[in-house]
């Protein structure tokens, strides 16, 4: 098939005579990709943003589910653990929801222990000002962004009364907050010395949440999960690569709900673009005619048709593409991203990664252009076919 | 039901491509049932406008094709990140029975579409359309094969099973397991890189005979025995591992989507003899430049296939 | 293509190494949202079981897909 330029000149032109009709169709298809590539660009960031951290997640995670719920895993575990082979640590770990009623949110309480030494280069690169020890000393916490701004909202400033399941008090004084670049990680997690989340928790000292295992060969992380669900039944184990499943599932059922709703706009679109090329005017027949009249065949219409209908369609997408670029990435998709944060009162800074890949521009391509296409192959082929005479009178 | 954003788009297209076949296929049965060019009838003149929208259905039809089937490699490549032992397409296909099956299919009708094209051009081109009627005929066929395809790619995304664990290409494309591919397994190395050199040969005598039926059967062959050669000996040395036989992890970024340029030369030089001949048999004042392009891309892809093995033992002074 | 320039890689690998916990702090109106991945079918019940699709973000996010560990009667796709 070759290029006739002078039929795609004779489109654009033809384009331009029927300005307002064309710039109808244009605006409501360049709409509907825009909405479509924004939610799938948001997605694609949060999706990029949980995968860039996969690396440092745990390899294996150990719970105790009881009476089909999550229970916290007895500590006397801990040592059977480290029996197996091929494990390098068992560390048991605190951690939990707490719910600050004033401000309705719930905060992140994560403990962790001072005699892990393995954590306090990383601590020194997250938070600054504040070393790993004093931290355990003063029995203070470093708290999120988030936290940060909810707890001084409701005037504490410099600490924090936590309220036991007994009732009482207890002060934590905020020794510092987490980097501002951790906000979308770390925007509602408190860090505090294991002790004093215990005591927040009112647990029982020789039991802990849950218990997380680090194994020397990844490739041996299979056969050590299964053999831990053989020695203790009622535990949940989950791998590092059940992490990542989870998290290449996470938009994927529910913006498959999105594309539900989609079909239902694109199908919409369809009948509008079938009735609009259907409906001629009297001039557009007669303009057939004259082509007809002058030796253009049903082909050369048709192909007329088609590079209207690819131009109209390729500078939607194009634009629509740019538009949602700079929608998402440079507005930071107001609007939009609420769907995404929903109830929650801790909104994060929402500056996400920048991620644009070939695989995502074809799905939007796929899912567009062809449709549009589509509705325009019955109609044309309709017009193109009529008789010269008939058109004419 | 696996529904990705990715699998949604495969069937809504699909779905396009089911009506709008259907169409086509009506209007062909009718075609090769009353076609007759020299009746005056308004019955031939509506259906010689009606052959034009079928035409085109089918062009829009393969134009999509094409895109979409790297875009299904993709995908599945994609899912393998979510079904457990799957590390790429590979894996992902054949974790239902007859994956194999839509993928044979799915090259079958990029043939098929893409020959129907090449006929419906040359029908274009004759002002008597004397090949009208066979093209229609074809076309039923065709339809017929897309249907199967069609049902094969909806019912291998409804059985996809997140929690099944499937092979990986590195089981599944060796001796020692029980997949369709083991069998030719048993064929030792330096048998099946003569038998590749010597398809190559004979391609390069059917096309200096200029004969067309030989000129097609080497093709075929060519095709073949390209890609068997392909997974048997010459991935081994895309991966530099010995024991890797997959011929779809190089589609991957890893090996700098090699593969989509392999295969794309491998389809090219192969169908444009393939289809070239066939229509250079129906017609023959077919022109003869078919000849030179599949010459052209067929030397291409042995070149760099060959290439592959050659820096291989330039590099390290030994065969794998 | 990627830009580098916003995402501060080492210091959130950092700030995961040291906290253990999966997920990012977007949503966080149930904890079966905050911790989705390693949330399962029966968190939701916590919270009564005709809770199944209270808050919104419950529409954007579901619980994890990780239910293969969980004995349930509860068959999902």
């Amino acid at each position: 098939m070759k290029i006739n330029h002078y039929l795609i000149g004779f489109a654009v032109s033809s384009l331009f005579r029927r300005g307002t009709k064309s710039l109808f169709v244009l605006f409501i298809f360049t709409a509907l990709i825009f909405l479509l590539s924004s939610i799938l660009f948001i997605s694609n960031s949060i999706k990029e943003e949980l995968n860039l951290t996969l690396d440092s997640l745990p390899q294996i995670i150990v719970q105790k589910l009881q009476a089909g719920r999550q229970t916290n895993i007895e500590l006397k575990r801990v040592n059977k653990l480290l029996e197996f082979q091929g494990v390098q640590s068992a560390v048991p770990r605190i951690w939990g929801y707490y719910y600050f009623e004033k401000a309705g949110v719930n905060f992140s309480l994560v403990g962790i222990d001072a005699y892990d030494k393995q954590y306090k280069n990383s601590f020194a690169n997250i938070v600054k000002n504040v070393n790993f020890d004093a931290l355990e000393k003063t029995s203070s916490m470093v708290v999120g962004q988030g936290v940060k701004k909810a707890l001084s909202e409701n005037y504490y400033k410099n600490y924090f009364n936590f309220i036991k399941p007994d009732g009482d008090f207890i002060k934590v004084p905020i020794a510092s907050t987490f980097s501002s670049k951790t906000s979308l990680e770390s925007n509602d997690i408190i860090l505090m010395p294991r002790s004093l989340v215990l005591e927040i928790f009112g647990m029982d000292k020789t039991k802990a949440t849950d218990i997380v295992l680090s194994v020397a060969n990844p490739e041996e992380i299979p056969t050590i999960a299964k053999k831990i669900k053989n020695l203790y039944p009622d535990t949940r184990v989950i791998t590092k690569s059940d992490l990542k499943v989870s998290y290449q599932n996470i938009f994927d059922y529910k913006s498959g709900m999105f594309l539900a709703l989609f079909v239902i706009s694109a199908f919409t679109f369809f009948m509008i673009i079938y009735d609009k090329a259907s409906g001629l005017s009297s001039e557009e027949k007669k303009e057939i005619g004259i082509l007809k009249a002058l030796g253009w065949k049903i082909d050369d219409i048709l192909q007329e048709k088609f590079y209207e209908a690819f131009i109209i369609s390729f500078v939607a997408f194009i634009s629509a593409i740019i538009l949602s670029l700079f929608f998402v990435y440079t507005l930071e998709a107001p609007i939009l991203k609420e769907i995404f944060i929903g109830y929650s009162r801790l909104k994060p800074s929402f500056d996400l990664p920048f991620i644009l890949d070939v695989q995502t521009i074809f799905l939007l391509f796929f899912l567009t252009i062809p449709l549009y296409l589509a509705a325009i192959i019955i109609p044309s082929w309709r017009v193109a076919s009529m008789d010269a005479d008939e058109v004419m009178r | 039901m696996f529904l990705t954003p990715e699998t949604i788009a495969i069937l809504i297209l699909d779905c396009i491509f089911i009506v709008f076949a259907f169409f086509a296929f009506v209007i062909s049965i009718n075609i090769v049932k009353k076609w007759d060019l020299n009746s005056t009838s308004s019955l031939q003149y509506s259906l010689e406008k009606k052959a034009i929208l079928a035409a085109t259905i089918i062009k829009y039809i393969f134009v999509l094709k094409l895109p979409l089937f790297m875009f299904f490699v993709f995908t599945a490549d994609k899912i393998s990140g979510v079904i457990t032992g799957a590390m790429c397409a590979a894996g992902v296909v054949n974790s239902v029975e007859f994956g194999l099956w839509l993928f044979v299919f799915k090259i079958i009708n990029l043939f098929v579409f893409g020959f129907w094209i090449a006929l419906h051009v040359k029908d274009m081109q004759d002002e008597k359309l004397s090949l009208t009627k066979l093209k229609f005929s074809i076309f039923l066929v065709a339809f017929l094969l897309l249907i199967i395809e069609i049902a094969y790619e909806i019912s291998f995304f409804a059985s996809l099973d997140v929690d099944k664990i499937v092979s990986c290409c590195g089981t599944l494309f060796s001796v020692a397991s029980a997949s369709s591919f083991s069998v030719i397994f048993m064929i030792p190395n330096n048998i099946i890189i003569t038998i590749f050199y010597a398809t190559f040969f004979l391609y390069l005598v059917s096309f200096f005979l200029k004969s067309e039926l030989f000129f097609f059967f080497s093709n075929l062959v060519f095709f073949i025995v390209s890609i068997i050669s392909l997974i048997l000996f010459f991935c081994t040395y895309i991966y530099e591992l010995p024991t890797h036989h997959c011929p779809f992890c190089f589609l991957q970024k890893e090996y700098h989507y090699v593969g989509y340029l392999l295969y794309v030369t491998l389809f090219i030089g192969t169908f444009s003899g393939i289809s070239g001949s066939i229509l250079s048999l129906l017609k023959p004042h077919h022109s003869k430049s078919y000849y030179k392009v599949s010459l052209f891309f067929n030397t291409l892809y042995t070149a760099i296939i060959t290439a592959y093995p050659v820096v291989f033992y330039i590099k390290n002074g030994v065969w794998l | 293509m990627y830009s580098s320039s916003n995402l501060h890689e080492q210091t959130k690998n950092d700030f995961v190494k040291t906290v253990g916990l999966p997920d990012l702090a977007i949503s966080n109106g149930a904890n079966f949202i905050r911790h989705r991945s390693l949330s399962d079918t029966f968190s939701l019940f916590s919270n009564g079981p005709e809770l199944l699709e209270y808050f919104p973000s419950t529409f954007t996010y579901n619980y994890s897909q990780n239910y293969k560990n969980i004995p349930s009667r509860i068959e999902l796709e």
